[in-house]
This record gives C-alpha cells, structure tokens and sequence, in this order.
C-alpha cells in the first residue's frame, strides 16, 4: 500500500526517528512503512495519521489488488 | 546405555544461554522501542517458514529410512532441533534485512535464497548420517546456481 508519509514528514520537518518516537515504534518500522514493504495495523496507521492530523485514507492510499492464488 | 551427563548439561546448558541472551536481547531491544509490531511480524514469518523448512527436513530423514539407510535417533532428534532453530533463526535474520534495507524483494533473491538454504540442509543431514563430510561439497554446484539467482535479483536494482 502507497503512501504519503515521507512527503508529510517533510512538510513539517519531521525526521524518521521523530516519527517512530510520537508513534511507538522503531525507526526501522517507520523505513518499511514508507518504502511500502509493511502495511501497519489499523491502530498504528490511525496513531500516524494523527500525528499528521490527516485522516488515515488521506495519508495510505489504498488500491485495489489483484488476487492471489 | 546409562545416564550421559555430558549430554544432559549440553541440552540444557544450551538451552539456559540461549534464553538468557534472548531475554537480554529482548530487553536490549525493547529500550529503543524495537519490539513493536513489525519485529513481531517478522518473527511470526520466520516461525512459520523453519516450520516448512522442518517439514522437508522431517520428509527427507523419512526418505532416507525407507531408503535403507540407517538412522539414529540423537543424530535425528540433533538434526530436527539445529534445523529448527537454525531456520528460524536464519529466516528472521534475512526477513529483518530485507524488511529495512530499503532494496526490493524480487523472486530472483527468494528463488536463490531457497535454493542454497534447502542444498545446504540436505547435504549436511547426508554428512551426518553418513558419517562422510565429503557430502558437504556436494552443496557447492547448488549453491552457485543460488548466489547467481540473487545476483540476477541485485543486478535488477542497479
């Protein structure tokens, strides 16, 4: 799942570490958030886009995925 | 045969280092807020692949019996519990690398990855069971083809 988090970190001058720190969780967490590799918990995903003050569809934006067999 | 008490303390003597240094590596971690949802993701992962890798472990041992090939049960239950532990081991490591490492995980890395875990397995367990480590070199040309799968996956990102 894609999302905004690098680009809304930026805006408020926010580094990763920062991030990981007001949610909980390590920086390395924050890194496979952002490059895509893990799609947080609803809980952790909500706790992100508050920090943002962003609705969480406003901060991961979901597609559409083709089944797996 | 009586009771091995070299045996006994390396079972347990073993065991009592190896909970000691996950409890303080658990608590290492746990100060840079590194126990967090995605450690337990990974190592969830990583249980469940040492279960598969377990799995063909137990098969092949199984082949090797009906083969007529003769076991016995230390060697059997020694090379059960490395192969676990091993596996999970090995797998949380590589899943904790590819988690963070920020590089792509395609099926080139996955291909190679399997092919050198599963030839270094079985010829070890052929080694052991035979009592011959010229076995190990069997897993040589196996692993060549892995490595040249995960350089066609690295040779991808460049």
């Amino acid at each position: 799942m894609e999302n905004r988090i690098k680009d809304l970190r930026a805006n408020q001058k926010m580094t990763q570490e920062q991030l990981s720190q007001k949610v909980g969780v390590s920086r390395q967490s924050i890194v496979a958030i952002e490059s895509g590799k893990y799609n947080p918990s609803l809980q952790l995903a909500y706790k992100i886009a508050r920090v943002f003050n962003y609705t969480i569809e406003e901060v991961f934006l979901f597609e559409e995925e083709e089944e797996k067999m | 045969m009586g009771i091995q008490i070299g045996g006994l303390l390396g079972l347990y003597g073993g065991l009592f280092c190896g909970v000691l240094g996950w409890y303080f590596g658990r608590k290492k971690a746990a100060k840079q807020r590194g126990l967090d949802e995605v450690h337990e993701h990974i190592w969830q992962k990583a249980k469940s692949f040492s279960w598969y890798i377990t799995i063909i472990t137990i098969y092949f041992l199984f082949t090797l019996y009906v083969l007529g090939v003769t076991l016995h049960v230390p060697a059997v239950l020694g090379i059960l519990m490395l192969v676990q532990m091993a596996s999970w081991g090995f797998g949380g490591a590589v899943l904790t690398g590819l988690m963070f490492s920020g590089k792509e995980i395609d099926s080139n890395f996955i291909i190679g990855i399997t092919v050198i875990v599963l030839s270094v397995l079985l010829f070890v367990i052929l080694a052991i069971v035979s009592d011959s480590w010229l076995f190990l070199f069997g897993s040589i040309p196996f692993s060549v083809i892995g490595l040249y799968f995960i350089r066609q996956s690295k040779s991808k990102e460049d």
